[in-house]
């Protein structure tokens, strides 16, 4: 369970200050696929790094698996991010010069584990995402629909519970699009949170939950019957 | 992460960083090429001062010589009054915490001038005192200052050592004469007493007197005397003497004419020579020598004949061999310098470099950041790359100037034999010297990219993500 109590995040200072978050108060619940909805500006992608530890609330606290991440030193965040939580970016964000492998295995390497057992992860997910033709590939030997199942495939090599994914079919054509969602609701059924950072309704649609911000507040909670 | 990993991406930056990766190889290459080539030219000038005056040292020694040397007001110079017997011994003395220093103290001297008496006994004081007021009454012979030498039986027997063959008549000098009242003449010495009606051989007594001016004031003059009676030991061949260059008629030892002058012994210098020993450390030699010259001229009274006189204790070797090291010391503060600022512009591109690839990889490092690298990891992967750069760098270096030393090292023996240093003197490089460079480029880099890589640890991933997108 992720609980975000009074929440808060303001940018600079003064009159220049930029509210993003205007007191948010939610929780997201274990192996639930989650939709954060809104339109350009209203705060949906600062909620996410939030959630996913990337940013620190002005005010109010953020509980994750039992954790308060406000209380998190940097080094912290950092080991939580690597153990508990895998980020999926619209623009992919994969390093264009190594192979498919080494890009997947990034979230084992940095945590320190040996060669072949990290590699032998990052096999097994890219073989369940239908990539194991392009393991040896370099990321900028790929489709847009390819390099965001690489993303994905980085995103879930290390087992995290949480998975954040912030606009991923923004890049993607719609066949694309779909074949992403549709992984994504796959990997709920796996027992995973999935968190949906979007403004395509349809997307949203998949959700199980639904949260619809608008203008730094939390404006509607929506669940699927 | 583990090192072989961050290793591996340091590496891999490097990599696909041809460009900026190989002008910064370059740069460093250069200078690290320059600093080796400047610090083996240091090191093989030093060589060649050393061979140099190891050779000379070993040859001949080490001379000290004291005596007062004055530069007169109408730029005339020359060696002016002898140094006297209590400033002999002040500088006996500061030889004495370094006895294996004098192998030989030779003393040369003169007397203002010298009378021969009448061969069978010693002058009353009243007759030397007559002497001095008329320099006629008792004179059987007399002959100028440098006609007399004044030997030392401690060493430079110049004369009286050599070959028993240079000798008309009697036997050379012997240790067992120090102090003795011997002496030896020439041949023409000989002939000359004969006209004065003295037909002298081997055995025979002569009294010689001598006697000096005393300045005072530079006006007064007074003149001490003294008389002895000598046993002649030895004649030397006329012939011997004009072949040695020697135009002296009377040897006497300098420590019998201390005890007969009393303390008006006119020495005219002091040369102490010092020979090397069997397993002796130039340097360590050359240290005893310099205090010894350095305190004895710290010390020493200004001479009194005028103000522009000088009276120094030399040694050649120390004087030279000081002067060519504070030569030596300009050339290495100047090399030093000039290292020292290619190295400064070389880092700075160094740091440069560290900051464009901080720039270049910001969205790479913005996503491992956001998979779970620290800010500390990011800086070792940096610092990694520098590593590597300048080891690459430095390695290719090193290799080149080892390629091609069958070319290096010679010409740079030749460039300095042709200014003078000793051919046979240049240096290989020794291993610490890359190492000294590697580790210098490496800190002072870090020292120099430290705002990069501050940067860097505290890097904000959501703009560097955000700025990139």
């Amino acid at each position: 369970m992720i609980e975000l109590r009074d929440v808060v995040k303001t940018y600079g200072k003064g009159d220049a200050a930029v509210h993003a978050l205007k007191t948010v108060n939610m929780k997201i619940e274990d192996g639930k696929f989650t939709a954060i909805i809104g339109k350009s500006g209203s705060g949906k992608s600062t909620l996410m790094n939030i959630i996913g530890g990337l940013d620190s609330p002005t005010e109010g606290k953020v509980y994750s698996e039992g954790l308060d991440l406000t209380s998190l030193s940097n080094n912290e965040l950092a080991d939580y991010r690597n153990r508990t939580t895998g980020f999926i970016f619209q623009s992919f964000y994969l390093e264009p010069t190594f192979t498919v492998l080494e890009n997947v295995a990034m979230p084992l390497t940095i945590r320190g584990i040996p060669k072949r057992e990290r590699e032998a992860a990052a096999r097994k997910i890219i073989g369940k995402l239908g990539l194991t033709d392009k393991v040896n590939k370099k990321a900028n030997e790929l489709s847009g629909g390819q390099k965001q199942r690489v993303s994905i495939a980085r995103a879930l090599v290390h087992d995290p519970s949480i998975v954040l994914a912030d606009e991923p079919t923004g890049n993607l054509d719609s066949a694309n699009g779909a074949e992403v969602i549709k992984i994504l609701r796959q990997i709920c059924t796996e027992g995973k949170s999935v968190v949906l950072v979007t403004h395509n309704i349809d997307d949203a649609k998949q959700a199980d939950v639904v949260f619809v911000i608008k203008d730094g507040l939390l404006d509607k909670e929506l669940r699927r019957k | 992460m583990r090192f072989a990993d961050s290793f591996k991406i340091a590496l891999h930056s490097i990599i696909h960083n041809k460009i900026r990766t190989l002008i910064t190889v370059i740069i460093v290459l250069v200078v690290s090429l320059l600093i080796m080539v400047i610090s083996i030219m240091l090191l093989s000038f030093y060589k060649s001062v050393d061979n140099a005056y190891v050779a000379m040292f070993d040859k001949t020694g080490a001379v000290f010589n004291l005596q007062n040397y004055y530069v007169s007001a109408d730029g005339t110079s020359g060696v002016s009054r002898g140094i006297n017997q209590a400033e002999y011994e002040y500088v006996i003395n500061q030889f004495a915490p370094y006895p294996e220093l004098i192998d030989n103290a030779v003393i040369s001297g003169n007397l203002e001038s010298y009378y021969l008496y009448d061969m069978t006994s010693k002058p009353t004081q009243a007759a030397l005192d007559s002497i001095v007021n008329s320099g006629q009454l008792y004179s059987r012979y007399n002959t100028s200052r440098s006609n007399l030498n004044v030997f030392s039986a401690w060493g430079d027997l110049d004369y009286m050592s050599k070959d028993i063959s240079y000798l008309k008549a009697g036997r050379l000098w012997d240790i067992d004469d120090e102090g003795t009242k011997n002496v030896w003449v020439s041949e023409s010495f000989i002939a000359n007493a004969s006209l004065l009606g003295n037909n002298l051989k081997i055995g025979d007594n002569v009294v010689i007197s001598c006697q000096r001016y005393i300045t005072e004031d530079n006006i007064t003059y007074t003149l001490f005397a003294r008389a002895e009676v000598f046993k002649i030991r030895g004649i030397f061949l006329n012939e011997a003497l004009e072949e040695l260059n020697c135009n002296y008629e009377i040897f006497v030892e300098a420590i019998t004419m201390y005890e007969m002058m009393e303390d008006n012994l006119d020495i005219y210098s002091l040369r102490i020579i010092s020979e090397p020993k069997y397993g002796y450390v130039f340097n360590e030699e050359y240290k005893k020598m310099a205090t010894i010259v350095k305190n004895v001229n710290s010390t020493m009274q200004p001479n009194i004949y005028n103000k522009r006189e000088s009276k120094r204790f030399r040694c050649d070797i120390v004087d030279n061999l000081t002067s060519v090291r504070t030569i030596g010391g300009v050339m290495i503060g100047a090399g030093v310098f000039i290292g020292f600022i290619i190295l400064i512009i070389s880092i700075g591109s160094v740091a440069n470099s560290v900051m464009i690839s901080v720039d270049k990889n910001k969205k790479f490092f913005g996503v491992m950041m956001a998979v779970g690298l620290t800010g500390s990891g990011i800086k070792r992967i940096v610092q990694q790359e520098i590593l590597c750069v300048i080891i690459i760098a430095t390695g290719i270096a090193y290799g080149l100037l080892n390629l091609f030393k069958a070319y290096f090292y010679p010409l740079v023996d030749s460039l300095m034999a042709m200014v003078g240093f000793t051919s046979g003197s240049v240096v290989i490089m020794p291993f610490y010297i890359p190492i000294i460079v590697v580790a210098a480029f490496i800190i002072m880099s870090l020292l120099f990219a430290r705002k990069s890589l501050s940067r860097v640890i505290n890097m904000d991933v959501i703009s560097v993500i955000s700025e990139v997108a």
